[in-house]
């Protein structure tokens, strides 16, 4: 285990951290400032890639292709909410986990008559080479963008959230739902903004994946479980949490597929390592969730009161 | 009374602490209440008085301090273990079993102190035993006319009443009572305070209550909470002339009643007795000296 | 209370009645394949009654209960591939194992309630979803496929197709008796009154989690006998039956065919099950259709769900 194969592990772990960020802050606030629970987050994610994918085979580039799928996506989720989520907010849990799970199912469908079960997507040809980091060390260059773009959406996510107004009623009603309504913010556009906002990340975040993980419908399915274990272990309505909790996930999800065979090998006779191995690497994360919540049943930054 | 004065505590809060953040809901508050008493606790609200409840009967945890029920400590025990001790409480938002009739509430209570309920195949309503049992606690409590009747159907009044008789059912040797006149007619509280100065036979009780009339017509001790804090305890006669006590509350409840009660052995006037036949209450607990910078302003709405 | 008693009895016995006939009449069709289809009707039936226990009796939604399912089916998958066909076997551990694995997740878990309580479950079936998924000894995410079916002895050929209609016909009958008879119980009435108020039963001396632990255990070992029957009914089990997609599905039987009530589950399952290989006829979409309905159901459901989850009780108490 060298420290180039380390620190190009950490990279992943940080790449593919920083997209589960995107689709697991927008997914934390819908769950602490309206309280629902919204299983469609995933769909969201897909249906962004998917715009990504049409558009960039209408324009003929990635970039207009992601630029227009953001907004694109920001449009469907807002529509999603202003007709249908909205009337979910007041009802118990299990109601909003089958209505939204209910829209999984048209989701995926629609998707499928649209564009079928799945679209290319491959990652600008400017981007498609390695780039030397350090001495011996080669990156390739698109997951470099990848996780620029992360970076600077965490960034801008945290100014609007820490330094607006917008953010502080965002933040406000997260910790406190009953008295951001009863200081008369005005909730309904607020909703239908934050979600805008969470699928407009989500957008970004199936765009820039679909040229690694391929875009196809079901796709969401996957990913929205690990949004869930990083909202659990973040705490539900955190933002910093859900940050945390995605680099954390991310960087154990990575290193423990890398890591643990090579222990497993050290310590266990080889059939063994090898059949132990990756079981034990795909449920490492789970593991990290119970053990969070067994110290901090409420998750690492929970924000509601 | 007499015999509540001097038999051993039954319940025995010593230093009890709770806070909440910044926020201390309880400030080591001593108390105890003895068996066939019936102590009131009162206090203007946000003092602290359903959070001490929830922590004397396990709702809620505390940060510091000891309960002893009956000579054990009984501090980390869960709600369950300290009911099966003899510990129940009422709530001060009715909680009821909604979708049971009237008298399975009360089966159900009874079913929970009558052998183990992990019983998977025979049916409950060949036990004629429970049946008979919330039969007899629904004629004690008057409810016999709605014993089929859903929970819910009730009336408010009604619904105090079964809340209290849940409680009972459990066959308490202490009550917590959350203010059971909560909300209630003129009809109804005559009837919750007929019920709960019956059941000062049988178990002691300490109740938190709002309604002056019940808790001077009802209580053998007052104590005095405000912010989380006992500014005064002993005999009602002693609370009703403490100043700091009619300063707690505004004057509003205890003044309105202080002048009312003109047949009182101690004719009142808070501001003449100030210096003068300002009796000493008696203090379980070392937090009088508090009662000046506390007394003002703290009753929230 | 008599009369109500015996007319919820006919229309059970008139659900029995056609439930025994269906083969029979099939036969006289000439439309066997149906048989089967029934089979694996039931088998979901099971699956979904099995949810119902904790999800409308106990009021805990639960996302993880496909896990279950499958860990059943996998138990008397694997044990048959590894020469073990023996069916009293096979069963006993699939359900026991499932059981183990509820009481794991269930202690974790019912710690939380609300919004926790179902992502927990949710991402600990997740977890049995993948360990089975890896495990490429049998079939990894191809699954696994069966030679035989389990055997019990007694004269009894499960290869045979309304043998085994009538073998999962009585286990479910028998499965919904004893759920009727639970209750009834002691332990059914504690369960009830803690979807109620479970502060208030905890205050009336009821150890809450303790309750609620055994309900989910016993929940997964009926998951577990659902899915010991169903790899026996396709000859097969891959991993995708444990897909918290598939818990979603179990919930929607529950939900479609009401939920809190003895057999709804069963009637849900079919309904779905039905709905999916009618609507298949015409188009691939079929899950497009099938969404807007359970979309339908749930918004426009009269009370809400939450009014048709505890259906009022009649005076005397009886459900």
């Amino acid at each position: 285990m060298t420290g180039i194969l380390l620190l190009e592990q950490t990279l992943n772990g940080l790449q593919f951290g920083l997209m589960l960020f995107l689709l697991a802050s927008g997914l934390t606030l819908v769950f602490g400032i309206m309280d629902m629970i919204n299983l469609a987050h995933g769909a969201l994610y897909m249906v962004g890639a998917f715009f990504a994918a049409w558009f960039t085979s209408l324009t003929g580039a990635f970039v207009w292709g992601v630029l227009l799928a953001v907004p694109a996506t920001a449009v469907v989720g807002m529509l999603l909410e202003a007709t249908l989520l909205r009337t979910l907010y007041a009802r118990d849990h299990l109601s909003q986990v089958l209505a939204t799970f209910a829209l999984i199912l048209i989701l995926n469908e629609s998707v499928r008559m649209i564009w079928g079960s799945d679209l290319a997507l491959s990652p600008p040809d400017a981007l498609a080479g390695p780039v030397e980091l350090i001495p011996g060390l080669y990156y390739p260059s698109y997951r470099l963008l990848i996780i620029g773009v992360g970076l600077a959406l965490a960034a801008l996510l945290y100014l609007l959230v820490v330094r607006t107004r917008v953010g502080a009623l965002v933040r406000a009603g997260a910790s406190n739902r009953e008295m951001a309504l009863a200081m008369g913010v005005n909730i309904k556009w607020l909703f239908t903004a934050v979600f805008g906002l969470g699928a407009a990340m989500c957008a970004v975040a199936g765009a820039m994946l679909g040229p690694l993980l391929a875009v196809q419908v079901g796709m969401g399915e996957s990913i929205l479980i690990l949004a869930f274990v990083v909202i659990v272990i973040g705490g539900i309505g955190s933002i910093w949490g859900a940050f945390v909790g995605s680099l954390l996930v991310g960087f154990v999800d990575t290193f423990g597929r890398t890591l643990l065979p090579f222990l497993f090998r050290e310590f266990l006779p080889p059939q063994w390592a090898a059949a132990a191995a990756p079981a034990v690497a795909s449920i490492l994360i789970y593991l990290l969730m119970a053990v969070v919540l067994f110290l901090r049943p409420q998750g690492l930054f929970a924000a509601r009161s | 009374m007499s015999d509540a004065r001097t038999s051993p505590a039954l319940l025995q809060v010593q230093g009890l602490v709770k806070r909440f953040g910044a926020l201390v809901a309880t400030d080591h508050v001593d108390l105890d209440v003895r068996p066939g008493e019936i102590h009131a606790l009162i206090g203007p609200n946000g003092a602290g008085k359903t959070s001490l409840v929830a922590q004397l009967s396990g709702h809620l945890r505390s940060d510091a301090g000891r309960v002893r029920f009956d000579g054990t400590d009984v501090t980390a025990l869960s709600t369950h273990e300290r009911v099966a001790r003899g510990l129940a409480r009422s709530f001060q938002i009715t909680r009821l079993f909604k979708s049971f009739s009237v008298r399975d509430n009360l089966a159900l209570a009874v079913q929970a102190r009558s052998g183990s309920s992990l019983r998977f195949w025979r049916p409950v309503a060949a036990e004629r035993a429970l049946r008979d049992a919330a039969d007899a606690l629904l004629q004690r409590l008057g409810l016999q006319a709605q014993a089929d009747a859903l929970a819910s159907a009730l009336s408010h009044g009604e619904q105090r009443v079964l809340e209290i008789g849940l409680a009972l059912a459990t066959q308490p040797r202490l009550l917590l009572l959350d203010e059971p006149m909560a909300g209630v007619g003129p009809d109804e509280t005559q009837r919750l305070v007929g019920l709960i100065d019956e059941l000062r036979r049988e178990c002691g009780i300490l109740l938190v209550e709002h309604d002056m009339d019940a808790v001077f017509r009802l209580a053998d001790r007052i104590t005095v909470l405000v912010n989380g804090a006992v500014i005064a305890s002993g005999a009602p006669e002693a609370i009703r002339q403490d100043p700091q006590v009619v300063a707690a509350y505004l004057g509003e409840d205890l003044g309105a009643h202080l002048a009312q009660t003109t047949e009182t052995a101690h004719p009142v006037h808070p501001v003449q007795t100030a210096q003068g036949a300002h009796t000493a209450p008696s203090v379980e607990g070392a937090t009088a000296g508090h009662g000046d910078t506390r007394a003002d302003g703290d009753r929230h709405g | 209370m008599k009369h109500m008693q015996t007319s919820r009895a006919w229309a059970w016995w008139l659900a029995a009645g056609v439930a025994v006939a269906f083969p029979f009449a099939m036969q006289a069709l000439d439309e066997t394949f149906y048989i089967s289809m029934a089979s694996r009707m039931l088998i979901y039936g099971l699956a979904a009654v099995s949810l119902n226990l904790v999800l409308g009796y106990g009021g805990l939604v639960s996302f993880g209960h496909a896990a279950f399912v499958g860990i059943g089916a996998y138990t008397v998958g694997i044990l048959i591939t590894e020469g073990v066909p023996n069916g009293w076997i096979g069963f006993a551990l699939a359900m026991a194992i499932a059981a183990a694995f509820a009481a794991v997740i269930g202690a974790v878990s019912l710690r939380t309630r609300g919004v926790y309580l179902i992502m927990i479950t949710l991402a600990f079936a997740q977890m049995v979803f993948y360990l089975v998924n890896s495990v490429k000894a049998y079939g990894g995410d191809e699954g696994l496929n069966l030679s035989e079916r389990s055997a019990f002895g007694l004269g009894l050929d499960l290869k045979d197709d309304t043998t085994f209609y009538f073998f999962v016909l009585a286990l479910l009958a028998a499965c919904l008796f004893g759920i009727h008879r639970l209750m009834h119980s002691r332990f059914g009435r504690v369960i009830l009154a803690i979807r109620d108020d479970e502060v208030r039963a905890e205050s009336i001396g009821y150890p809450v989690y303790r309750y609620k632990l055994i309900l989910f255990v016993m929940a997964g070992a009926l998951g577990g006998l659902a899915g010991a029957l169903m790899v026996n009914q396709q000859n097969y089990v891959s991993p995708n039956l444990l897909h918290w997609t598939q818990s979603g599905l179990l919930m929607v039987m529950v939900i479609l065919g009401g939920v809190g009530t003895l057999a709804g589950g069963l009637w849900g399952a079919i309904v779905l099950l039905t709905l999916e290989d009618v609507i298949s006829e015409y188009t691939i979409h079929w899950q497009f259709y099938v969404g807007w309905v359970l979309l339908a159901v749930v918004l426009l459901a009269p009370k809400g769900l939450a009014g048709l989850r505890w259906p009022r009780r009649r005076k005397d108490g009886r459900p």
